[in-house]
């Protein structure tokens, strides 16, 4: 008698056992398309006895995989930055605009070519009004990019100003989802998904701990979350400049950490924030390429008026210099480049001394712009061909950040379906677990009916 | 099959398709503008390239301009030294009649009015402007040359400058034009400042008195064949600007075809490659999205009943 008890407990066993396993099973079905899912696997831990016995020990675990989380979270950290980049390149690359229709070229196409006709007839009172008319489309043209690029400046500290906020928010849920499991819930998934988010927008490393709850810290050394408690970042130099270019700006923790180097999108938005907008505009102890040009061309151009003469008619007055810009703060040239109202017979066209001539100022300076002397350069250059180079590296930037970001984003793609297949849900194994698993518990309960009716003839014969 | 919150290879998919689909906005971009490069950022290694070419036509296209000024002045200034040149020769034939032993007192009068009447036409000549310049009265251009003074022997002083310093530059530098002033064609003076035998201005009026007085009348007109011989040297040298001229016009014509033709090859976009380009790539993302709506979506589940 003693034998079919035991048989009726093992029997029983084992139905407790595929039901936990069809519970699991359904789980993973009705979740099959969720966002971070990992499917459940049931494990049973054999005792030694044989079978499926009382004694065997079940455990419901989770198929998730802490390097394929590392290895998406690295590629979207990485695709988050070349994204950012790319955007905000994109449009500092439009404003460069390298057909000559528009913009700084037009201007000096328009200079030269007015100060040429000028060269034809140097004492043209409309030709003289033109030229000046073009000085001050020249120092229009530089105000308008450096005003652009202020504006982009601007939106690109909203946007790191925005994604510290997203930083931060994601920070916060994580800490929650920490609370809730050392408290025993299932936050798996959900923590998987807000770490994932939290990668695109920064780079971070997670540290599991035993209770299922992680720590977080962003550019290697900034901690986000410390088990139920969240650090909040801040963005610190945000705004314009004062004076001697573009400030830096920095990311800090609550804790009083800092780092300079990030990735993700921050961390793109932040290079392009301290590295190529300082190039162009200035800062970090550098002029900045925007007003090196302004600065070079309209120095030089002033040294030419004001060396020349207004005519060639002895006792000519010297000319008057066409352009003001703040000496002072070689970061602020463009910004502040202006072009004086000359009355025409102020304008010096005519180069002094034996070998002067009525149109010589004229002449160079319908030149400047693609001058190769040395003393017209700028950076060893003509400024023409220093604006190119200038438009030239941030296309070259732009184009970099726009194939990265499809390489990168090819890369995210690869790990996230890398990790899919090891933690993802297959329905189809599922079918078949599910089947094996039915019969198996089916097996299990004709097995618990065969022992019950021997045990009720038992109990007959007994009687 | 393994899912997720979307089917395993669609991102892959969907990555791909968004590549073809960025390629074919690129390829239809520059079809309908007919530029390859547009920014920058389209091909950053030819930047420079483009930049200088664009900067080189801008500056051809103002050479040009600045060449049909020129033309315009040349052309102005070889009619004027012409018209002298024919009016120094009536005037030669005029003292010629003037001269003769059939002349009276009243003809040579009349003759010397003739004559007088030359000497404003040349002053009329020197006072040509073309585009509101004064084209002989050196770099003092907005100034009238030959102004009426009663103090004068011919009764015109000049009041333009003294040289013209002004350049016009072929593509070489070299300077094609050194614009002479009316007193240098048509009241030559000695380095004493005094006019001397190739003054056309002084001739006439020599030719004037001499009619008047009836005395020196050979003389005169012979002084006249130096002037003439003098001005048909200053319209050689008019001749040979505007011969330089043209060739610096052609030049710039060639240079302008040259300067076009390699821009073109940077910037343009080559339509027919760039049609095929665009053929391949709509091919390609129809071939993609039958692809993919083509797999088969069912797992064991729908096999289990």
């Amino acid at each position: 008698m003693s034998g079919i008890f035991t048989a009726l407990h093992t029997s029983a066993s084992a139905l407790a056992v595929f039901s936990q396993s069809l519970g699991a099973e359904q789980q993973n079905v009705t979740n099959s398309a969720t966002a971070g899912y990992a499917a459940k696997r049931v494990r049973v831990t054999d005792s030694g006895v044989g079978g499926i016995t009382a004694s065997d020990t079940v455990a419901i675990s989770s198929s998730s995989d802490t390097y394929a989380d590392a290895l998406v979270r690295n590629s979207s950290s990485e695709a988050g930055a070349a994204a950012s980049q790319s955007e905000v390149l994109g449009g500092l690359n439009q404003l460069f605009d390298i057909t000559g229709n528009s913009g700084v070229l037009a201007a000096f196409q328009n200079f030269s070519s007015t100060f040429s006709k000028l060269s034809v007839t140097p004492s043209d009172a409309a030709l003289r009004t033109s030229a000046i008319g073009a000085g001050q489309q020249v120092a229009q043209a530089f105000g308008d990019l450096a005003a652009s690029l202020d504006t982009q400046r601007a939106q690109t500290d909203t946007s790191i100003t925005e994604t510290v906020q997203k930083i931060n928010t994601l920070s916060g849920q994580i800490a929650q989802l920490n609370q809730k499991a050392q408290s025993g819930v299932d936050t798996d998934t959900a923590l998987r998904q807000a770490l994932d988010d939290l990668s695109n927008l920064v780079d971070i490393n997670v540290g599991h701990n035993p209770d299922g709850s992680v720590n977080v810290t962003a550019g290697g050394q900034v901690q986000l979350v410390s088990g139920n408690q969240s650090y909040a970042l801040s963005a610190v130099g945000i705004g314009g400049s004062a004076g001697g270019g573009l400030g830096q700006v920095t990311i800090q923790s609550s804790t009083g950490e800092s780092s300079g180097q990030f990735s993700g999108s921050l961390g793109g938005l932040l290079n392009v924030r301290n590295n190529i907008l300082p190039g162009l505009l200035g800062g970090g102890g550098q002029p900045g390429s925007l007003n090196q040009l302004a600065q070079g061309f309209a120095a030089r151009a002033n040294t030419i008026l004001t060396g020349a003469a207004t005519s060639s008619a002895a006792g000519a007055a010297p000319g008057v210099a066409l352009f003001t810009f703040d000496s002072a703060d070689p970061t602020d040239a463009a910004r502040s480049l202006q072009a004086a109202a000359l009355t025409p017979d102020q304008l010096g066209v005519a180069t002094t001394g034996s070998n002067g001539t009525a149109n010589g100022a004229a002449l160079l300076l319908s030149g400047l712009p693609s001058s190769t002397n040395t003393a017209d350069q700028i950076g060893g250059v003509s400024a023409q061909t220093f604006f190119s180079q200038t438009a030239a590296t941030l296309g070259q930037q732009t184009s970099n950040a726009t194939n990265d970001q499809a390489q990168f984003q090819s890369a995210l793609t690869s790990a996230q379906n890398s990790r899919q297949k090891l933690i993802g849900v297959s329905l189809d194994g599922e079918a078949i677990s599910i089947t094996a698993d039915q019969r198996a518990y089916q097996a299990s309960a004709q097995v618990i009916s065969v022992l019950n009716q021997l045990t009720q003839t038992e109990v007959d014969l007994i009687k | 099959m393994i899912t997720g919150a979307t089917k395993p290879g669609s991102d892959y998919f969907l990555d791909g398709l968004n590549s073809i689909r960025n390629k074919e906005a690129l390829t239809e971009r520059q079809i309908s503008s007919g530029y390859r490069i547009q920014t920058a950022a389209d091909s950053p290694t030819e930047i420079t390239d483009l930049v200088r070419l664009n900067g080189q036509l801008a500056a051809n296209q103002t050479q040009t301009q600045n060449f049909g000024r020129l033309s315009t002045e040349l052309q102005s200034a070889d009619q004027g030294i012409s018209t002298v040149i024919s009016a120094v020769e009536s005037a030669k034939t005029l003292g010629l009649q003037g001269g003769t032993a059939t002349s009276t007192a009243d003809s040579r009068q009349a003759i010397a009015a003739q004559v007088q009447g030359l000497i404003s036409q040349v002053v009329g000549v020197a006072n040509t402007s073309v585009e509101g310049r004064y084209i002989f009265a050196g770099d003092s251009d907005t100034v009238t040359p030959y102004q009426s003074d009663s103090s004068s022997a011919f009764g015109y002083s000049y009041q333009g400058a003294a040289s013209s310093t002004r350049q016009v530059l072929d593509g070489t530098g070299h300077s094609l034009y050194a614009a002479a002033t009316a007193q240098q064609l048509f009241d030559h003076r000695d380095t004493s400042g005094q006019p001397d035998a190739s003054s056309v201005l002084t001739g006439l009026q020599n030719l004037v008195t001499a009619l008047q007085s009836n005395t020196g009348i050979d003389t005169a007109v012979s002084s006249l064949e130096t002037a003439s011989t003098y001005l048909n040297g200053q319209l050689s040298q008019v001749g040979t600007s505007e011969q330089e001229l043209t060739a610096a016009q052609n030049l710039a014509a060639t240079q302008k075809t040259d300067l076009q033709t390699a821009l073109s090859g940077i910037r343009d976009t080559d339509i027919s490659q760039a049609a095929i380009d665009l053929n391949t790539e709509k091919v390609a993302e129809s071939a993609a999205v039958a692809a993919e709506g083509g797999g088969s979506q069912k797992t064991l589940f729908d096999y289990l009943g």
